[in-house]
């Protein structure tokens, strides 16, 4: 088990290096110049040039490539070239910022849409599927600025239940935290339905119910987790796309996290935030995945001992 | 006179498609003897899968209904049981041994808690009683090293010993009555043999009696005191294996034999039974074997026979068996 953990330890940690060097690269790629947007649009030659020289610019990427690198290993991710500021400064409201949304919004979209699926498929065809269907398929129709923009209207604007704006207390993660959930909900609803639809008709199922035990038995002890096998790994890969931050449901709810800093960064070309910000969400993907891996051996014992 | 466990009377399994109305068992009446083994024999669509299911009540997630007759148990007819009550007759009074060994066990479940789920369920025990009434099933069974194997997973196990997993759970809460639905056909021929033998010595062990669906009458012969034939939803043929095998009436039956290979002749072709089963949307009008019989007289294609009582509780759904019949009549 201890040679397993450290195989896939060196195998995260080359994934993550690729990524890195990737991305400083492609980068430099996207047409555009930071040094002429900071200096602006009427600056003379010699001012972007001076410009380019204080970013550190004119160097060879190569010698860019391998300060870059060296400043990783330091945990120095490098100096918004907007700001000014250490990257790590900017994301240090930001980043927890984002995770504590993710936070919310992964948990109660999980729960219930586990729960909505589970109860879809035991009730296949019956009216409890179709409304489980509907909210599901409303969950994704519905844009999240939508969504966002109603529940303020509702809960801010008229019942004065959550604040607006802003990510200060716990109950500022309500209503982004809901919003950003819905997708995520119809997803989970509609992939555990057709998961747990698809185990209930196994051999194995009827052989529980030749024992006599109950439906909610034959439900959760024998369904359930045959069919969280599959559903785990879209949980997983959700959990990663959350922690990526939203620029839409941020930018509703003026909520300050990373997908607004993405946004900016990229219309700036500020090449050291970009390459965290992409560096953090490939990390993000990695642990997310190990972390399934594990989950998945817990979950099929054949996977576990082989 | 021997006394039944089981009675079928009448019985009607429909199921309800949106493309129609298929009736899968279609008025069937047999009754099972107390330790004996009664054989359930005919091709796929015939029926006896449906019986089987409706008996034991695991109609459950598909179509099916029995929309009319009796399926009585100790002096009860439990087609009128709520599922509730008949949920608890499930694995206490009938169990069922399925066809797919492979596929009938929870993956993601120990082999011994599989067996203890239903032992608690329908019995005050503790768990630690429960394992050891576990343990004492699958060694029963003939199961090597098996205070190991309850720690273990399914796929650990062949699919014989994954069978003998099947019985010991079957087998768990002592039923009066084993329904084994095809309970060999997924296994090789020497494994076959092995679970024949070993189902034939838990019979006479607990006294219970076994309702065994099969197509092959090879293990009918080893296995089974009483036989029913079904063809399309009905019974055509039912007696003792004696006079099924010797005193074959039913040219289904018959057709059965025939189409088995024999050692020692050698045929340039099998002799098979003509054309399919029929589509239950057009089930010939008179016999529903007419289509495919080679005795068939215009009698046949109009009336369908009742049965024919050949003595001895040997019964045959077929106009020449009757008297008076004669071979002009066929030309």
């Amino acid at each position: 088990m201890a040679r397993y953990g450290l195989k896939k330890l060196l195998e995260m940690l080359l994934t993550l290096f690729i990524v890195v060097t990737l991305v400083f690269f492609l980068v430099r790629m996207i047409p555009g110049d930071p040094a002429r947007m900071i200096a602006g649009e009427q600056a003379t030659l010699e001012d972007v040039e001076n410009v380019r020289e204080t970013l550190g610019l004119n160097k060879p990427v190569g010698e860019q490539y391998v300060s870059y690198i060296t400043g990783l290993f330091h945990g120095d991710l490098g100096t918004s070239m907007r700001t000014k500021r250490p990257v790590t400064e900017e994301l240090a409201v930001r980043y927890p910022n984002t995770v504590k949304l993710a936070l919310v919004a992964i948990s109660w979209s999980v729960i219930v849409g586990i729960l909505l699926g589970v109860w879809s498929a035991r009730h296949r065809s019956k009216w409890q599927d179709y409304v489980g269907m509907t909210v599901a398929v409303s969950g994704i129709s519905l844009p999240n600025f939508w969504i966002g923009f109603m529940l303020i209207a509702l809960f801010a604007v008229k019942l004065h239940w959550f604040p607006a704006t802003g990510a200060d207390s716990f109950r500022h993660l309500i209503l982004p935290g809901f919003t950003l959930g819905t997708t995520i909900m119809s997803i989970l609803a509609r992939f555990t339905r057709s998961s747990m639809i698809e185990q209930l008709k196994e051999d194995y199922i009827r052989t529980g119910r030749s024992k006599g035990i109950g439906e909610s038995a034959i439900t959760w002890r024998h369904a359930f987790r045959n069919s969280m096998i599959s559903v785990v790994t879209v949980v997983g890969m959700q959990f990663g796309f959350l922690l990526g931050g939203s620029v839409v449901t941020e930018a509703v709810f003026a909520y300050n996290g990373i997908g607004q800093l993405l946004v900016t960064s990229v219309a700036f070309r500020d090449y050291p935030c970009i390459q965290s910000l992409i560096l953090i969400f490939s990390l993000h993907f990695v642990v997310i995945n190990f972390i399934v891996d594990i989950l998945y051996a817990v979950l099929n014992p054949e996977i576990q001992l082989s | 006179m021997a006394e039944n466990v089981l009675e079928v009377r009448n019985l009607h399994t429909y199921f309800f498609a949106d493309n129609g109305t298929v009736p899968a068992v279609d008025g069937v009446d047999f009754e099972l003897q107390k330790g004996h083994t009664l054989g359930i024999v005919g091709e796929s669509g015939s029926g006896k899968s449906v019986t089987s299911l409706s008996i034991i009540g695991l109609l459950m997630g598909t179509t099916g209904r029995v929309t009319d007759g009796e399926i009585i148990l100790d002096g009860e007819d439990i087609t009128k049981y709520s599922e509730k009550q008949r949920r608890k007759l499930r694995g206490s009074k009938i169990s069922m041994i399925f066809q797919e060994p492979m596929t009938s066990l929870n993956p993601v479940m120990k082999i011994g808690k599989q067996i203890r789920e239903k032992i608690l369920q329908h019995e005050k025990i503790s768990k630690k009683e429960a394992d050891e009434e576990v343990i004492k099933l699958l060694k029963m069974t003939g199961l090597p090293r098996v205070e190991r194997m309850v720690n273990e997973y399914p796929f650990q196990l062949s699919g014989g010993q994954r069978q003998r997993v099947m019985i010991a759970l079957a087998l768990a809460c002592k039923p009066e009555i084993l329904i084994a639905d095809e309970p060999t056909t997924a296994l090789d021929v020497t494994i076959q043999a092995q679970i024949l033998d070993l189902m034939n010595t838990l019979k006479e062990e607990t006294g219970t009696s076994i309702l065994f669906i099969t197509h092959d009458l090879g293990v009918v012969a080893e296995t089974c005191d009483d036989v029913v034939v079904m063809y399309c939803g009905r019974i055509v043929e039912k007696g003792t294996v004696f006079d099924i095998f010797k005193n074959t009436a039913h040219p289904y039956t018959e057709g059965l034999f025939n189409s088995i290979p024999k050692i020692g002749v050698r045929a340039e072709e099998l002799d098979v039974i003509p054309g399919n089963v029929p589509n239950p949307k057009y089930m010939p009008k008179g016999c529903k074997f007419s289509d495919r019989c080679k005795y068939c007289f215009d009698r046949c294609l109009e009336e369908e026979p009742g049965f024919a009582d050949l003595g001895n509780g040997h019964f045959s759904r077929c106009w020449k068996n009757f008297p008076g019949y004669t071979e002009q009549e066929a030309e």
